[in-house]
C-alpha cells in the first residue's frame, strides 16, 4: 500500500524533526510570546497597557536571546534545512532575522512613546499579539525554501498588517486597511496563479530545488512571465513598482510605529527572499538575461515613479510613502546583477536603510501635528532640537549625501551596477545607472525641503514658493 | 474524448480572468472580495490539475487545502474591517470611500 | 470506465442529465398527485414558522455579521480537519515509524485547536459574541429639588385622580402624571 521509499522518507523527516525545532526557536518563542499575550487579555483584562507592552519587549527580547545561541547551532558556511525541504537556514539568513528582531525592538519602543498606545480603551493585547504575528511571519518569510511557507508567511503578515493598519481609531483608518486588503488580496492570488504554473512546469514546489534549471526557457517563453506572477507577491510587500498604490493610504492611515515598521522589514525580507531566488535562477544565461532587464526595469519605474509623486505630496506620510517606493526602486538595483559584491552592498544598504527610517519615523513622531502635514513641521526644529536634528540628519543620509553612511550604500549599490555594464553593456542597465543619479539628486532637493521647513521657515505660504523652485530644477 | 489537462488550465483561466475583471471593474468591496476569491480558486484548480503529474505526489492538492484556510482568514477579516467601515461611511462602495488624499 | 464506450465528457454529461431529470422529474409527479389550492397563506415565503415582516434584500444588523465572521472561521477548520483524520491514522506509517508518526500527528493537531480555542475565548472574552440588545438607559441626572417635593407633587396628581375616577382602580394603574424619580 505504501511504498518503502515513502516510509524511508517519513523516518528520515521525523529524525529530522528535533534539529529543526532547535533552528526555529525565535519563530515558537515568538508564537508563544504572541498566544501567551492573548491568554492575559483573556484573563488579566484590567490591567494596563504598560504590563501588556512589558510582556511583549521581554518576550522578544528571549526570542532574541534565543536567535543569537542558533548562531552557535549553526555553522556558518552550511546549509541547513529545516521541517523537510520547508525552511532554509545560512548565516545571512540568521542576519537578517536579527536585523528583523532589532526593527520589532526599535518599533515597540516608539509604540511605548506614543499617544494613541495610551488610550484607555486600546486593545494592547490583541494588538501586540497581531504585531509579534507579523513578525513572525516575516521571520519564517526569512528562511523560505518552498512555496508553500513563502504563501503561509506572507499571508501571514498580511493579513496581520491589514489589521495593525485598521488600529489608529480614527475614522478613516479603516479604509487605508480595507484598500490595503483588497490590493493585498489580488496580488497574492496573482501570485498563487503563477505559481501554480511553475509547479506544473516542474512538478516541485521547492523554491531552490534543481529541476527549475533543468526546464528549457527558449522552449517555453512563457515561463518568464510566470515567474514575474509568482513573484507579485513578494513585490507587493516592498511596494514595487506594479505592486506600489497601496503605500500612500496604508501610510497615512495607520500609526506612526507601525508604518516605521512596515516601511523598513518586510522590505528587507522580501528583498532578501528575491535575492536568494534570483541568484538561484541566474545560473542559466536566458533567465539571467531576462530577468537583470525585469529588474532593472521595476528598480527604474519605482525610483521615477516614487520621486516625482512625492514632489506633488502635501502630506508627511504620503510623503515618507512615495519616497520609500522610490527607496525600494534603489533596494532593487542590487538584484540587476547578484554577485558576492552585490551582496555586501545589500547588507550595507539594508541595515543603513532600516536605521534610518526608523530615526526619521522617530523624529516625525515627535515633531508632527495630528493632522500630520508637511506644513505642521514648519518651525518645528527650533522647538525640538534633538528630534529636529535626528530628522534632518536621517533625511540627509537617506538622500545619499556624503558625510553619511546612506552615501556609502548608494555608492556601493551604484558602482555595483556599473561594474555590471562592463561586462555586459546593455542600455538598459545604463539608463538604470543615470535615470538612478538623476533621482537621488531629485529626492536630495526633496528632501532638504522638508527639513530647511523644519528649521528655517515660519510661514506657510514661502513653502509654495518653494515647490515651485522645486519643481523647475528636476523639470 | 477525455477530459485532458488543458481543459483544467483553460477552465482556470477563465475563472482568473473572470475575477479579475470583477475586481478590476466593480467597485462594492463585497464583490470585489468575491472576484478575489474566484482568483484563489483558479489558481486551486491549476494547483491540483497539475498534482497529477507530480512525481512527489500530491504537494499541490495540500497547498489548494492551505490556500482555502488562508483566503476563508482573509475573507472574515475583510469583511470585519467591512462592518467597521460602514459605521463612518455609510457605504461599501470603493469610490465613495475617499477620506484619505484629503 | 476503461471498458465503456462514453468518454469522460460523456460521464460528465450524463451526471448533468440525470441531476436535472431528478429534479423536475420529482416536482412534475409530486404536482399531479398533489391537490392545489393556493391561498395567500401558503404562497407566502415559509420562515420556520414566523410571519415575514418584509424583503429578505433589506439591511441587517451588524451582529448578525460578527456571528457569521466567527462561523466562517471554525467552519473551515474542517477543512484542515478532516484530511487530518482521514490520512495520518495509517496503520502501515504507524507501525512503520513505531507510533511517532502518530503521536506528531496528535500534538500538531492538538495545537491547531488549541490555539482556535483560545482566540474563541477572546473574542467571547471580550463580548464580541453577545447579542445586542436594546438596554435600558436610566437617566443619570442629578436633581437639586430633595425627593420628597416629587412625592408630594404626585400625591396631589393621585388625589385628583381619585376624585375624579373614584377610588379604588388607581392604586392597580399607575398614574400617567405621576413624576419619575432620578
Amino acid at each position: 500500500m505504501f511504498s518503502p521509499e515513502l516510509i524511508e522518507s517519513l523516518r528520515q523527516k521525523l529524525s529530522l524533526l528535533s534539529p529543526s525545532l532547535v533552528g526555529l526557536g525565535f519563530e515558537l518563542m515568538l508564537a508563544g510570546v504572541g498566544l501567551f499575550l492573548l491568554l492575559l487579555d483573556v484573563l488579566l483584562p484590567k490591567k494596563p497597557v504598560t504590563f501588556f507592552w512589558w510582556v511583549a519587549t521581554g518576550g522578544l527580547l528571549a526570542a532574541g536571546a534565543v536567535l543569537a545561541g542558533a548562531h552557535f547551532y549553526f555553522p556558518v558556511e552550511e546549509t541547513s534545512y529545516l521541517l523537510g525541504k520547508m525552511l532554509r537556514i545560512t548565516a545571512e539568513t540568521l542576519y537578517f532575522k536579527g536585523l528583523l528582531g532589532i526593527s520589532a525592538l526599535l518599533t515597540l519602543w516608539m509604540l511605548r512613546g506614543s499617544a494613541f498606545f495610551h488610550r484607555l480603551d486600546f486593545p494592547a493585547g490583541a494588538f501586540l499579539f497581531l504585531f509579534l504575528s507579523n513578525v513572525l511571519g516575516l521571520s519564517v518569510l526569512a528562511m523560505s525554501a518552498h512555496w508553500l511557507s513563502v504563501y503561509f508567511s506572507l499571508e501571514l503578515v498580511s493579513v496581520s498588517a491589514y489589521l495593525l493598519t485598521a488600529f489608529h481609531f480614527e475614522p478613516r483608518a479603516g479604509e487605508g486597511s480595507i484598500k490595503y486588503l483588497l490590493f493585498g488580496a489580488t496580488a497574492s492570488a496573482v501570485m498563487l496563479y503563477g505559481l501554480s504554473f511553475l509547479y506544473g512546469f516542474t512538478g516541485t514546489l521547492e523554491i531552490f530545488s534543481p529541476t527549475f534549471l533543468q526546464v528549457p526557457v527558449s522552449k517555453h517563453p512563457v515561463l518568464g512571465l510566470v515567474w514575474v506572477l509568482a513573484l507579485g507577491g513578494l513585490l507587493f510587500k516592498m511596494a514595487a513598482f506594479p505592486f506600489h498604490i497601496w503605500a500612500p493610504d496604508v501610510y497615512q492611515s495607520a500609526p506612526t510605529p507601525i508604518v516605521a515598521f512596515f516601511s523598513v522589514a518586510p522590505k528587507v525580507v522580501a528583498l532578501w527572499v528575491l535575492w536568494q531566488i534570483a541568484s538561484f535562477l541566474y545560473e542559466i544565461e536566458e533567465l539571467r538575461r531576462l530577468f537583470s532587464l525585469f529588474w532593472a526595469g521595476v528598480a527604474l519605474l519605482s525610483i521615477g515613479l516614487g520621486n516625482f509623486a512625492a514632489l506633488w505630496q502635501t502630506h508627511l506620510k504620503r510623503l515618507m510613502a512615495y519616497s520609500s517606493i522610490a527607496q525600494t526602486g534603489f533596494l532593487l538595483v542590487v538584484l540587476v546583477v547578484p554577485s558576492p559584491g552585490g551582496f555586501s552592498a545589500l547588507l550595507f544598504y539594508t541595515t543603513v536603510y532600516a536605521l534610518m527610517n526608523f530615526g526619521l519615523f522617530w523624529g516625525i513622531a515627535k515633531m508632527a501635528s495630528p493632522e500630520e502635514t508637511l506644513d505642521c513641521l514648519a518651525g518645528k526644529g527650533r522647538e525640538q532640537v534633538l528630534a529636529g536634528g535626528v530628522l534632518v540628519l536621517m533625511a540627509i543620509a537617506l538622500v545619499g549625501l556624503p558625510p553619511t553612511a546612506g552615501f556609502t550604500a548608494k555608492l556601493l549599490i551604484f558602482s555595483g551596477l556599473w561594474e555590471a555594464y562592463q561586462t555586459w553593456p546593455h542600455p538598459a542597465l545604463l539608463v538604470l545607472f543615470i535615470f538612478g543619479l538623476l533621482n537621488a539628486a531629485v529626492f536630495a532637493f526633496l528632501l532638504s525641503q522638508n527639513s530647511f521647513l523644519a528649521f528655517f521657515q515660519r510661514k506657510k505660504h514661502q513653502r509654495f514658493a518653494g515647490k515651485k523652485y522645486l519643481i523647475l530644477t528636476c523639470l | 474524448m477525455m477530459i485532458s489537462l488543458n481543459h483544467y488550465l483553460f477552465l482556470a483561466a477563465f475563472l482568473f480572468a473572470a475575477g479579475l475583471a470583477l475586481v478590476l471593474t466593480r467597485r462594492n468591496v463585497v464583490v470585489v472580495l468575491m472576484g478575489i476569491e474566484l482568483m484563489l480558486n483558479a489558481a486551486n484548480l491549476n494547483l491540483i490539475a497539475f498534482a497529477r503529474y507530480d512525481p512527489l505526489h500530491l504537494q499541490g492538492q495540500a497547498f489548494a487545502l492551505f490556500v482555502m484556510v488562508v483566503a476563508a482568514a482573509e475573507a472574515a477579516v475583510a469583511l470585519g474591517i467591512l462592518v467597521q467601515l460602514r459605521r463612518t461611511y455609510q457605504t461599501s462602495n470603493l469610490d465613495e470611500i475617499k477620506a484619505l488624499h484629503e | 470506465m476503461g471498458t465503456s464506450q462514453i468518454s469522460a465528457f460523456g460521464w460528465a454529461f450524463l451526471f448533468i442529465v440525470g441531476g436535472i431529470v431528478f429534479v423536475v422529474l420529482g416536482l412534475w409527479v409530486a404536482s399531479l398527485l398533489r391537490p392545489a389550492r393556493p391561498n395567500v397563506e401558503k404562497l407566502s415565503a415559509y420562515e420556520c414558522g414566523e410571519e415575514a415582516v418584509g424583503p429578505a434584500w433589506g439591511p441587517f444588523h451588524n451582529r448578525y455579521y460578527r456571528v457569521a465572521l466567527v462561523f466562517i472561521l471554525f467552519e473551515v477548520e474542517i477543512v484542515l480537519l478532516f484530511p487530518w483524520a482521514v490520512v495520518f491514522g495509517q496503520k502501515p506509517l504507524l507501525a512503520a515509524t513505531g507510533g511517532q508518526w502518530g503521536q506528531l500527528a496528535l500534538l500538531e493537531m492538538f495545537v491547531f485547536v488549541g490555539i482556535l480555542a483560545l482566540g474563541l475565548a477572546w473574542i467571547w472574552a471580550k463580548g464580541h459574541l453577545d447579542w445586542v440588545k436594546s438596554t435600558v438607559q436610566s437617566p443619570d441626572f442629578e436633581s437639586k429639588v430633595p425627593r420628597h417635593l416629587y412625592e408630594q407633587v404626585n400625591e396631589r396628581a393621585l388625589s385628583v385622580q381619585n376624585k375624579t375616577a373614584g377610588g379604588a382602580a388607581v392604586s392597580q394603574s399607575p398614574s400617567p402624571t405621576s413624576y419619575r424619580q432620578p
